[in-house]
């Protein structure tokens, strides 16, 4: 991880790292593939390493099917290319089984390779078929949380500063502020830290991002599942958290626990569900609603944090509006 | 008696290779030469143009040509190959899978299979015509002896007709800057495509024309978009025209535009008719074309006949096509795109200029005359007449 700082429009600063990750985003809209594979690529690869072993065999005598005759008609009786190439293959490789057996076998030997190529290609085939019936599958099944995203603005959080600065002493290593925002907080934090943000909402992370705080602009689930395990000494957790299904949160705090070093610190700053009812845009939108203090108190101890408290509120904090938990992971 | 006989798998109405063909052999039959379109399978809207491939066995005549049409995969390949006509190939290009293949495994494997069959007929052509010269590069690689590059035989939409190709297109001139180029319907609205009415633009207008493939890279259009909005224009919007050729990438494309927040600025016209795009094209302010790969572009020309100013990226024909008219960029950096853009927008001189090269290079790249000299070429191959120097041969 860098750290904020760079300015927004040198060569290799935040700015332009920021657009390159953004139109990189697109991949993971791939129904065939994710970040960091690719189904398909190997597929093609396959595909034409065995068009081009078959064209290299084949081609060493071209017999085509059902050529034309002297009178311009068809002629008939031609070999059809693919047992041609068949054939051709035998030859070829006939020095090579004369090696591994008698002759009476080697005829035999050879249907049973190239039966267990083809046998193996189409069962590849066949998994190809049902990994896109899955994926259209998942796609059909997928919350609209992200689609979402774009349309509720992030609350600035500058004002948590203090006490989640206070929460974070002692833990060592990279600090991820997810969802970011403008980057109120994340660059507050950055004073003395090593702090990166994530912001799905790429008119927001552009702001951040000209702040100076190197923002990914990806969903939060897909940054935490493309980094590498324990590696983040701090997460702070806002925004998502607070549009989530319970069953996709309790995903997403595994999959948090699972980036964080031992001893590292996870800080969620929560919106009072107390204020969510007033937002009728969310209240009917949302797929999920906020958790209490109380509730995400519960579920970090649950998770195996130790040292689990709800943060001293600042005093900008209007009543109600939002909380802090934080724990330490074992 | 003989005649010069086209193969395409299939006649598709609107689409560049059917238009292609079609003109081919109008031009054919003016010249009194026999020609007939042969295809694989029948499109419902062409079947009256067309014949089945199997017929051809019964109209075949001694001194026959037959030309193939290729830009994708087909049984006919392998049928012409075993023919004993002199063949020309037509390689209108091939899009490379590793482009499709995240997007649609199914048509990226057709793309292997086409990439295969064009290599195979190599030795098999007496011809290969390609249409740019990126595509004849392709052609000399599979090893096809005796190349030529001619463009596609296009009937430009209205407005850009035969009249401005002949006379060097500039005879309105460009246009002033800050001219409304806007087709306005009712008050307070635009006239979009397919006649349904938008709220009235105030942002510039970026155009993108083509079926929305993975290959045209609209994504890399879009971050462009928002880097435009951030930076010169919050009103900015981008129209895209095209049928969604692969569901999937145009899925994909809608709800990446909504995750950007443009999902009111990008706007998915679909197929239009040729009096929508050419509307399209008068209303817009820069064609933005920021493809992976090209192997022609037709739209540039339309742009270019509209004298729409045109940023693109230099891949695959693009520079070829554009030669030195518009914008070319090396690479797709956003801010890149966004600058340049801004630069025709805000730079009158830089606009003017863009325009009047953009005419001028309508004329050199010889489009009046693709018709004229792919006859050429193919009678002389019927012929067996020498050939014109355009002909490059290589040995093997």
């Amino acid at each position: 991880m860098t750290s904020a700082g760079p300015t927004p429009d040198d060569g290799a600063g935040t700015l332009p790292a920021f657009l390159r990750e953004l139109t990189g985003s697109f991949r993971r809209l791939r129904p065939q593939g994710s970040l960091r594979w690719n189904f398909s690529d190997a597929w093609v690869r396959l595909e034409r390493s065995r068009a081009r072993l078959l064209e290299d065999i084949g081609d060493q005598q071209p017999q085509p099917r059902g050529g034309a005759g002297p009178d311009g008609g068809e002629r008939r009786g031609a070999r059809t290319p693919s047992l041609d190439v068949l054939g051709r293959a035998r030859a070829r490789l006939r020095p090579l089984f004369e090696t591994a057996a008698p002759q009476d076998r080697q005829d035999a030997r050879w249907r049973e390779m190239t039966e267990a190529l083809d046998a193996a290609l189409e069962a590849l085939r066949y998994l190809t078929a049902r990994v896109e019936a899955l994926e259209d599958a998942a796609e059909l099944h997928r919350r609209p949380v992200d689609g979402l995203d774009w349309l509720m603005a992030p609350q600035p959080l500058g004002h948590w500063a203090g006490p989640v600065s206070d929460r974070l002493a002692g833990a060592g290593g990279p600090v991820l502020h997810a969802e970011c925002g403008a980057g109120e907080l994340a660059l507050a934090l950055a004073i003395d830290r090593v702090v990166e943000g994530v912001e799905p909402r790429s008119g927001v992370a552009w702001t951040a991002t000209e702040a100076g705080l190197r923002v990914h602009p990806v969903p939060v689930p897909d940054h935490l599942a493309a980094l590498e395990p324990e590696v983040l000494g701090a997460l702070v957790l806002s925004g998502v958290v607070d549009r989530l299904a319970l069953e996709d949160l309790l995903a997403l705090v595994e999959l948090a626990t699972g980036r964080l070093q031992h001893g590292g610190v996870l800080v969620v700053i929560g919106t009072d569900p107390a204020v969510v009812p007033a937002d009728p845009l969310a209240g009917e939108l949302l797929p999920g609603h906020p958790l209490r203090p109380e509730t995400w108190a519960l579920l970090l101890e649950r998770s195996g944090y130790r040292e689990v408290a709800t943060l001293e509120p600042p005093a900008e904090v209007t009543a109600g509006s939002t909380f802090a938990v934080g724990g330490r992971r074992p | 008696m003989s005649g010069v006989h086209q193969f395409v798998p299939m006649l598709h109405l609107g689409d560049a290779v059917g238009q292609h063909t079609e003109e081919l052999q109008a031009l054919l039959r003016r010249l009194g030469v026999r020609s007939e379109i042969y295809v694989e399978l029948e499109d419902p809207e062409t079947g009256h143009l067309t014949r089945h491939m199997d017929r051809y066995a019964v109209d075949a005549a001694p001194g026959d040509l037959l030309v193939y049409q290729l830009a994708t995969a087909s049984d006919m390949a392998g049928w012409l190959a075993s023919r004993q006509e002199p063949l020309v190939v037509n390689y209108h290009n091939l899009t490379p899978p590793e482009l499709i293949a995240p997007w649609d495994n199914g048509l990226a494997r057709h793309q292997v299979r086409a990439t295969g069959e064009r290599d195979r007929l190599a030795g098999r052509s007496v011809l290969g015509v390609a249409v740019s010269e990126v595509n004849r590069a392709d052609l000399v690689a599979a090893g096809y002896r005796a190349t030529a590059v001619v463009p596609p035989i296009v009937r430009l939409i209205d407005g850009c007709g035969a009249a401005d190709l002949d006379a060097g297109g500039r005879a309105g001139g460009p246009p002033e800057v800050g001219t409304e180029r806007t087709e306005v319907g009712a008050e307070g609205t635009e006239v979009g495509a397919e006649g349904a009415a938008r709220p009235r633009r105030r942002g510039a207008r970026w155009l993108s024309v083509g079926r929305l493939a993975p290959n045209k890279a609209l994504e890399h259009a879009m971050v462009s978009l928002l880097a435009y909005r951030m930076r010169h224009d919050p009103d900015a919007e981008l129209v895209i025209a095209g049928r969604p050729a692969f569901p999937a990438y145009a899925r994909a494309l809608r709800r990446f535009a909504a995750e950007l927040g443009l999902a009111r600025a990008v706007h998915f016209e679909g197929r239009v008719s040729d009096r929508t795009l050419a509307g399209l094209y008068r209303s817009a302010d820069v064609l933005v074309v920021v493809s992976a790969h090209e192997g022609f572009c037709l739209p540039v020309v339309e742009a270019m006949a509209h004298r729409l100013p045109v940023v693109a990226l230099a891949r695959g024909a693009l520079p070829e096509v554009l030669g030195g008219a518009g914008v070319l960029l090396d690479e797709p950096d956003p801010l890149t795109v966004a600058d340049a853009v801004w630069t025709l927008q805000s730079d009158k001189a830089a606009r003017a200029r863009a325009v009047a090269n953009g005419c001028d290079r309508m004329v050199s790249l010889g489009l009046a005359g693709a018709g004229r000299r792919l006859v050429d070429l193919l009678l002389a191959a019927r012929d067996r007449r020498p050939w014109p120097g355009e002909v490059r041969t290589a040995t093997r």
